[in-house]
């Protein structure tokens, strides 16, 4: 078990992939000691939950994992995965993530999720055709494009705090 | 020659528009680039400084792809030269490459890392042979086979590079789905339990090809070139100047001696 509490997974034995319209998973969990039988999954991803029917089987001191989710489409975010054995029992982490994005192989994630602590950037404005046209100036004509531009931009900035100054900012 | 190397000649000779790299880790290699870059790592720690304009990700390279739009950074968003050096394990290593060849353009370049292993110990999936001090190239020389087996358009280049050897792949198809579709089939003979029964070719580097007789090659002009074309005529650009290189022979052929236009 790992610090925080959530199930150890053996990252070399353990994988999902896509069967007819689900998802079949197995996660080996070393030094874990699950009762064999039916066990409920759960997949969490943000306030989005999924619970599916599994099985757990010894292997030596491990336990094995299997599930399957049917439907083949989770979305392009990770899934968290906890399991529980009955209904009493609460959902206990396991330190791997199920990523099925319809364009791209099944992934199963081992491991903690990384984190950054701000969120991610605004990716770069989208590239319009005019940049694609401009693109193929030669650079002395993009300069003076550009400097245009500026001095356009200049303007329009020089005018709106004429016009904020008039109204005392107010919108 | 060290895969540092070659990928330093490569930057050279492809001469990228985009570069993207998978396993960051110090910057060791992100910091050959000087072209728009996004680099993807879980766990990087940078210790080396990087001179390109880069967007550097922190996550799972699958959560990276699974993004809407991952290339965004890219002014055009195609990568030219792509280095795979993420996980070391085969399902891993596969579905980055898949997930990496639906962003190029037949002119692009990839280079997948640790595909070479020299001993059993070294392409273990458990991580014994760097524990010792040692390289991990891990079972990522799997995915060779499993090219050859489903992308027999693809040219793949096995590359006798130190310390694990390195495949470069050209002509990637990012129309092509054979190979996504072929994964879920693939992966359950992948992962199997160590310790890995590596072919002999792989052990010896037999179908290797010697990294500064690649790198010379008189094919890198045409591969410039043809990223002004329409993926149809660049495919075709490409190709004949694979086939005019001698590339497009079989491995074991390519690794005996140099290609004919080199001998030239």
């Amino acid at each position: 078990m790992s610090a925080r509490g959530a199930l150890e997974v053996d990252e070399l034995t353990s994988w999902a992939r896509r069967r007819d319209d689900g998802i079949d998973v197995s996660v080996r969990l070393p030094g874990t000691a699950l009762p064999p039988g039916p066990v409920q999954v759960r997949l969490v991803a943000g306030n989005a939950r999924r619970r599916c029917d599994g099985t757990a089987r010894a292997d030596g001191d491990a336990t094995v994992l299997d599930f399957r989710v049917e439907q083949l489409r989770l979305g392009p975010v990770a899934w968290q995965i906890s399991v529980r054995g009955g209904e009493q029992d609460r959902f206990q982490r396991v330190r791997a993530r199920l990523l099925a994005v319809g364009t791209q192989p099944v992934a199963l994630l081992p491991g903690p999720a990384p984190a950054t602590v701000h969120p991610a950037p605004r990716p770069r404005d989208a590239q319009t055709r005019l940049h694609e046209v401009v693109a193929t100036l030669p650079p002395p004509v993009r300069t003076g494009l550009r400097r245009a531009r500026d001095v356009a931009r200049k303007g329009v900035r020089t005018v709106q705090g004429l016009r904020e100054r008039s109204t005392g900012g107010a919108r | 020659m060290q895969r540092h190397d070659l990928l330093a000649r490569l930057h050279e000779l492809v001469q990228p528009r985009t570069y993207f790299e998978i396993g960051v880790r110090k910057g060791r290699s992100l910091t050959l680039s000087r072209v728009p870059s996004v680099g993807v790592d879980p766990f990087f720690v940078l210790t080396h400084e990087l001179h390109c304009d880069v967007h550097l990700v922190r996550t799972t390279s699958d959560e990276f792809f699974a993004r809407r739009h991952p290339f965004a950074h890219f002014p055009e968003q195609v990568v030219d030269l792509a280095f795979i050096d993420g996980m070391h394990l085969a399902e891993f290593a596969l579905r980055d490459l898949i997930n990496t060849e639906r962003h190029c353009h037949p002119a692009s370049v990839i280079v997948i890392d640790d595909m070479l292993p020299r001993s059993v110990v070294e392409a273990g999936r458990g991580r014994v042979g760097s524990a010792d001090g040692g390289a991990w190239a891990g079972d990522v020389y799997k995915i060779i086979d499993v090219l050859h087996e489903h992308r027999p358009d693809l040219v793949v280049v096995e590359l006798d590079t130190l310390p694990t050897g390195t495949v470069v792949v050209l002509l990637p198809d990012p129309s092509d789905t054979s190979l996504a579709a072929a994964y879920d089939h693939v992966v359950g003979d992948l992962v199997t339990p160590d310790p890995q029964d590596v072919p002999e070719r792989v052990l010896t580097r037999s179908g290797a090809m010697d990294p500064a007789t690649f790198v010379a090659l008189p094919i890198w002009g045409e591969l410039r070139a043809a990223r002004r074309h329409r993926p149809a005529e660049a495919r075709r650009r490409v190709r004949d100047a694979c086939a005019a290189s001698g590339l497009l022979q079989p491995p074991a052929q390519l690794s005996g001696q140099a290609p004919a236009a080199v001998a030239r």
